[in-house]
């Protein structure tokens, strides 16, 4: 079922969907907007950000043995349940920071050659995220696909 | 045995015993044992190397 591979807690459509509110939230203090899509947008992040804690806490639940805390450093998908998933996790993680290795050094040189607006540079990490999620989803789809 | 039943012997998810079934897999030594002692086989009839297949 689509609507479970994508809200599986390690999966990186939860990251997507709040850093792109963050990114949102950033953009809408640096530039004038409406005044409802600025409530909105602040909305719909406090809402996903309540969504997040909640699916942590029922993995929490279901999966005492290897239970994901929000206060941790540790990418949460590396916390995976098994041995198994994490094999499949591993490699599809491995790919999407061989992605930040080579993205993050190249985006600051681009920044310091051509000083960018801050618009651009919000676009340029939001592509990057979508790149990301592409990458993981890819690597990721078949072992989803097992449940 | 079904492979949830497996896997809840093992101590996996049956995601894990599918890929392992399909070859997709190596299992570490410990899972191998877990599943072999579910299975009460001996371990090299589970798994074996591959030029030792005739």
């Amino acid at each position: 079922m689509i609507w479970k591979k994508l809200t599986h807690i390690q999966s990186p459509v939860w990251h997507m969907v709040i850093y792109g509110l963050l990114l949102s939230t950033a953009y809408t203090t640096a530039y004038p907007v409406e005044d409802w899509l600025y409530w909105l947008i602040r909305a719909a992040l406090a809402a996903a950000i309540g969504l997040y804690v909640w699916a942590v806490r029922r993995h929490k639940v279901h999966h005492p043995h290897s239970a994901i805390t929000l206060a941790t450093l540790l990418p949460i998908e590396l916390k995976e349940e098994d041995e198994g998933m994490q094999r499949f996790t591993y490699r599809a993680v491995r790919r999407v920071y061989t992605l930040y290795a080579i993205a993050v050094p190249a985006g600051l040189l681009l920044m310091i050659l051509f000083i960018p607006p801050l618009w651009l540079v919000l676009l340029g990490i939001g592509v990057l995220l979508y790149i990301h999620l592409g990458i993981y989803l890819v690597s990721i789809w078949p072992v989803l696909g097992e449940e | 045995m079904t492979q949830v039943q497996l896997a809840k012997e093992a101590g996996v998810t049956r995601q894990t015993i599918a890929f392992i079934e399909k070859g997709e897999f190596a299992p570490s030594v410990t899972l191998a044992l877990k599943i072999a002692r579910a299975l009460d086989m001996p371990i090299t009839e589970l798994f074996w190397l591959e030029e030792d297949v005739v």
